[in-house]
């Protein structure tokens, strides 16, 4: 007898064929790293402690996790609740799974125009805890006091800003309550319908039940990582419906997702909503980073509907078609054509996607050829492209951090707890170099599990810093040193919209008092740069609404602005180093308080 | 005399000469068994069973010769011929394991497991220790995808590498990742300088996702073999895969020396220097690999994609088409074809694979979800809460509704909640996606006869052992119902169907003394 004939299988044997498609997504290359620039570079300091930041920001457990919501982690923001012109924060909080910690609450940091701030949670009636998600800031009354809107896994709040410094919770009274849990994630104020009035978008997460729902384990396939039992999801998990909600005018909202097509939206994971009009029609559209699946592009047909183009306009997925995790945005121009561009966040062994918009909102997925693609060891959240030394050029910053705390223990130096921020300088020829914490300094390479960034000025100081949430730690405050020998200006833009439906009355185009949605070309030194004036970004998150632009050794710029309403201004000569608030029809006024 | 002497193919057979005389003058079955012994240790086969055959004219009811007779049929590749005489030696003598394992491996060899695995588990009852025979069993039955039935067979089992391999792919195609895991990696503990039972670790720690641990054991593996071209194929494998192209490199470079026209070592190299965008590379290695093996859906893919890339649409488009011919289902693919018709200027086609990319995404996400909820079922149902298992499985159904498995597993949940209607309303789904479930259609038959309806009790019966002929249980309710019909001649045929497969199935001796006494008793009144 042929003793082969009892060794004739080989079933494992034909395994490798099989995982062989897996092979396929991938088509990123480590990119050449150009040398950066000779010019010296900004340098990093955290100063959240020094500052008065010193409360952590509970979101679930250290070392370990049983579901999805407690490593998601939250958003922040840059608000000037109090029109002193200073910028003050807002953060949002989590919770531990079981219990909550003592003294846990979303904050807000009154800044004390002297570099430090004061907690003024409880004074300003934002005590708060549960999980939050994402905010979204905006004056939906149009009273020239911007509000809040505030995500949750729960219940979604609306503060309204009173302008005597205190916000009084107006949800329910705004229409929108919704019964029972939802998972809220990303929000933007828009004004989709251009009347004047700030609506709103709000992105849903997943389904995830915290009693009864999946918890680690190595026999449900999305409940574990590299062999070691995670939280689960998102794959695996139902997905929810998005939603958006018309201002009426009168302080409430009417749902009109149905009618909007926006709640036929479904499949995806939605995480951070950037509403910015990519094609530059005029008609805001709104941009939002899904986790996992496609990421949805939902273009305005100016008549109060959507179109969802992102995968035909090449931004759902990575250029092979791969889905990717989304998780935060950044919108920038980042080759100053004039165009906005998109950054967006991704998961481990996914390089961070940057979409270059050829300004009819058809994008083209730049990764490889910029150079971002040689980094791809973190889960990265929060990003904006926002020019950090003043050249110029637009930079790009991301902040990461792992969702698998558990693995830190079998795999500490491939999956740490804590990983350092991302720094990407703008090498002016459309591809970046990663910068090191030597460079930049120790802020960057400082390891914390962040989420939500926001950038923004705090200090007056001309130059960009950034606002860190770190999971179960202080804030970090970035205070930016950029080199002082580079220009810089700043615009803050007002809409001409009155209270309420007023914005509508006299026939003429209003916009919305806080501008959202504006879109601003600046020319300087023989350049063009794009911004646009956002109400969330980076990861569920807020920028200092005062845009500003790098300006090199420029010391003049001139500007183009494309105003939500559809109208558009030109001004001419503004000067370097100074902010310059711009009113919609009547021009350049006396604005807020700024001094260096 | 000589019995077989006037015998033309005898005449080409000689043996020894003081084996040919002691034939010759003195014929006894012991005398042809060892001459025919003597040709087998020569590999004369054909004189060999001439032989054998000599000896059974002599000694017809030799269990021996008989057995020897099949092994020479079996040696001279007369498979069919070795049956008969491996079962006489068996009627003769059923206590000698050798007939069991030789009858067992003709029936393997012709392609039929089903009729093999009683002889291996036979030659198991007498030595259950006997490697040989746990080994065909497992490929038997892996042979009639009965992964559970290896799993019994082989978990309390001494285990060598390739028994440890068969049980690992078993715990596999359960579903049961951690045990065949745990598997490999107490093989790989007993045999740490086994390069293959490393390399099916690395595939397997693949295959669950722990790509980490694939990468640590490939490397390993590789660095104590550096001459071994699997294990470098291996941990190249695993290192394009994670996206290390770093230490790719090196070893790709190697494999390109040490064995340049290996498939894998052309198809590995292709996928790393498209990653890395070398895609004139790609595409020569590629182009290699394809000419190995021209119809590799993943080659052809990736082919494709490296000419899209050098801007050859139409040589793209050519490789895409043929890799989704050829069984390509990443969704990629289409998205690719897609990106290169709208190159070409085919919007309409470009817009059909668009498509079929999102249909094939959303199919994949559907089954991820359904797969998930299923296991979350699976264990909600171990913990015995019946009720949150049925929801969780109803979940799962609802998002992969073409999943006959799933809807099975629903309806048995439904099943232990005590909602028959609605096992009724699923089991029909499932039918309905796969009537050859034989499970199925055993319980609606089983439902079918609950509520007196023993007509359709019997079709799904008929069907559920039409689907699987060897499913006791089917067998038996099929013959109850035949008898609650009171045909008896067809029950009493159905229940020992049963018993051939099972003799001691108690149910089945019991249903057959009943029918009997009940064709006995009723046979006047249908007269």
């Amino acid at each position: 007898m042929n003793s082969s004939h009892w060794t004739r299988r080989r079933l494992l044997r034909a395994l490798p064929p099989a995982i062989v498609p897996v092979l396929l997504p991938r088509g990123l290359r480590a990119a050449t790293q150009a040398p950066p620039p000779a010019a010296p570079f900004s340098k990093f300091v955290d100063v959240g402690a020094s500052a008065g930041l010193t409360h952590p920001t509970f979101y679930g457990e250290d070392d370990n996790s049983t579901y999805i919501l407690e490593v998601m982690g939250a958003g922040c923001a840059f608000i000037d609740y109090d029109n002193d012109g200073w910028m003050d924060l807002f953060m949002l909080t989590g919770r531990r799974l079981e219990s909550v910690p003592p003294g846990d609450s979303n904050r807000l940091y009154h800044n004390n125009r002297d570099g430090t701030f004061t907690d003024v949670t409880e004074r300003v009636g934002l005590k708060d805890v549960g999980w939050a998600m994402g905010v979204c800031v905006g004056d939906y009354d149009n009273d020239g006091w911007d509000d809040l809107f505030v995500t949750y896994y729960g219940h979604n709040r609306l503060y309204h800003n009173n302008g005597d410094g205190t916000f009084t919770d107006v949800t329910e009274k705004a229409g929108l309550l919704l019964p029972g849990i939802h998972y809220a994630s990303g929000c933007t104020f828009v004004d989709y319908n251009r009347d004047g009035l700030l609506d709103l978008f709000v992105a849903n997460y997943l389904d995830v039940d915290i009693v009864n729902g999946p918890r680690p384990s190595m026999q449900i396939p999305n409940c574990n990582y590299e062999g070691v039992p995670v939280n689960c999801g998102p794959l695996g998990l139902p997905s929810l419906r998005q939603y958006l909600y018309r201002n009426n005018g009168d302080g409430t909202f009417t749902d009109v997702s149905k009618e909007s097509g926006v709640g036929a939206l479904s499949g995806s994971y939605g995480l951070t909503a950037v509403a910015v009009d990519v094609d530059e029609d005029g008609w805001v559209d709104i941009f939002v980073a899904c986790d996992a699946t496609f990421s949805y592009l939902l273009m305005n047909n100016r008549d109060g509907t959507f179109r969802e183009e992102a995968l035909i306009r090449g931004i759902a997925t990575s250029s092979d078609g791969e889905r990717m995790s989304g998780m935060g945005v950044g919108v920038g121009d980042y080759t100053l054509d004039g165009h906005l561009d998109i950054v967006r966040t991704h998961f481990y062994n996914q390089s961070t996607g940057l979409y270059l918009n050829d300004g009819k909102g058809d994008f083209d997925d730049v990764s490889i050829k910029s150079g971002l693609s040689v980094e791809r060891r973190y889960i990265c959240w929060g990003t904006g492209i926002v020019d950090l030394d003043n050249d110029a050029w637009p930079d790009i910053f991301i902040v990461t951090g792992t969702v698998y705390p558990e693995l830190n223990r079998t795999f500490p130096s491939r999956f740490p707890n804590k990983t350092p921020r991302i720094l990407f300088r703008n090498l002016h020829d459309g591809t970046f170099a990663e910068v090191s914490g030597d460079e930049a300094g120790p802020a960057i390479a400082a390891r914390h599990s962040s989420r939500g960034c926001a950038f923004g000025d705090f200090d007056n100081d001309g130059d960009i810093d950034i606002l860190v949430m770190n999971r179960n730690e202080p804030p970090s405050l970035l205070r930016n040193d950029a080199p002082p020998a580079n220009h810089w200006i700043k615009l803050r833009l007002e809409g001409s919209a009155g209270p309420g439906a007023a914005a509508k009355k006299d026939g003429v185009p209003h916009s919305n008092r806080s501008a959202i949605g504006a879109r601003v070309l600046a020319h300087y030194g023989g350049k063009i740069q794009a911004q646009a004036l956002t109400s969330q970004c980076s990861y569920l998150s807020v920028n200092d609404p005062r845009l500003h632009f790098g300006l090199g050794q420029a010391t003049t710029a001139d500007f183009e602005i494309f105003w939500p309403s559809g109208a558009k201004e030109t001004y001419k000569g503004l000067t370097a180093n100074h902010l310059h608030t711009i009113r919609e029809g009547k021009g350049i006024v006396p604005g807020r308080p700024f001094s260096k | 005399m000589a019995v077989v002497a006037a015998s033309p193919a005898r005449a080409a057979c000689t043996g020894p000469q003081a084996l040919e005389s002691r034939v010759k003058l003195h014929p006894s079955a012991e005398a042809w068994t060892e001459l025919g012994n003597w040709f087998g240790d020569h590999q004369q086969f054909s004189c060999a069973r001439d032989s054998f055959r000599a000896g059974l004219r002599l000694q017809p009811k030799s269990p021996q010769l008989n057995y020897l007779l099949g092994l020479s049929l079996y040696e001279t590749g007369s498979l069919q011929d070795a049956i008969d005489p491996l079962r006489r030696s068996i009627q003769i003598d059923s206590s000698v394991m050798k007939p069991h394992l030789l009858l067992a491996a003709v029936f393997a060899r012709l392609q039929q497991p089903a009729d093999a695995e009683p002889e291996f588990r036979a030659a198991l009852s007498i030595d259950p220790t006997s490697t040989m025979a746990l080994h065909g069993l497992a490929a038997a039955l892996g042979a009639q995808q009965k992964s559970d039935a290896v799993i019994a067979a082989l978990r309390n089992a001494p285990l060598d590498e390739e028994l440890s391999l068969d049980l690992a792919n078993a715990f596999y195609q359960e579903g049961a990742t951690v045990d065949a895991v745990n598997v490999l990696s107490k093989a790989m503990a007993s045999s740490p300088n086994s390069v293959r039972i490393s390399n099916e670790l690395v595939t397997l720690y693949t295959k669950v996702s722990r790509t980490l641990d694939a990468e640590r054991l490939a490397e390993q593996t590789y660095k104590a073999h550096p001459d071994d071209v699997s294990a470098q194929v291996s941990y190249l494998r695993i290192l394009v895969l994670n996206g290390d192209w770093g230490p790719a490199r090196p070893v790709g470079a190697k494999l390109l020396t040490e064995a340049p026209h290996d498939f894998d070592t052309l198809y590995l190299n292709g996928v790393l220097e498209r990653q890395e965008s070398d895609y004139a590379g790609a595409r020569d290695h590629l182009t290699e690999a394809l000419a190995l093996k021209p119809d590799q859906p993943s080659v052809l893919a990736n082919l494709g994609i490296a000419l899209s890339r050098l801007h050859d649409p139409a040589g793209a488009k050519v490789q895409l088409e043929k890799a989704i011919e050829f069984g390509n289902t990443e969704p990629e693919t289409h998205f690719e074809l897609s990106t290169v018709l709208r190159t070409l200027g085919d919007s309409d086609g470009a817009r059909q694979e668009m498509l079929r990319y999102q249909q094939a995404v959303k199919e994949k996400d559907d089954t991820t979800l359904a797969v998930s909820k299923a296991a979350e079922a699976a264990q909600t149902l171990q913990k015995g809460d019946v009720r949150h298992a049925v929801e969780l499985y109803r979940q799962a159904f609802a998002a992969a509704p073409k999943n006959a498995l799933i809807g099975y597993r629903f309806s048995s949940a439904l099943d232990q909640a005590g909602d028959l209607d609605e096992e009724r309303t699923v089991l029909e789904q499932v039918i309905a996606i796969d009537p050859t479930i034989a499970l199925a259609q055993n319980q609606l038959g089983y439902l079918d006869s609950q509520r007196g309806d023993y007509a359709s009790a019997e079709q799904h019966f008929r069907q559920a052992v039409t689907s699987a002929p060897r499913f006791t249980q089917a067998w038996i309710s099929l013959a109850a119902t035949l008898g609650v019909e009171t045909r008896y001649d067809a029950a009493q045929q159905a229940v020992a169907r049963a018993l051939q497969l099972d003799p001691g199935n108690t149910q089945a001796q019991q249903l057959s003394h009943d029918l009997a006494a009940a064709q006995s008793q009723n046979q006047p009144a249908k007269n």
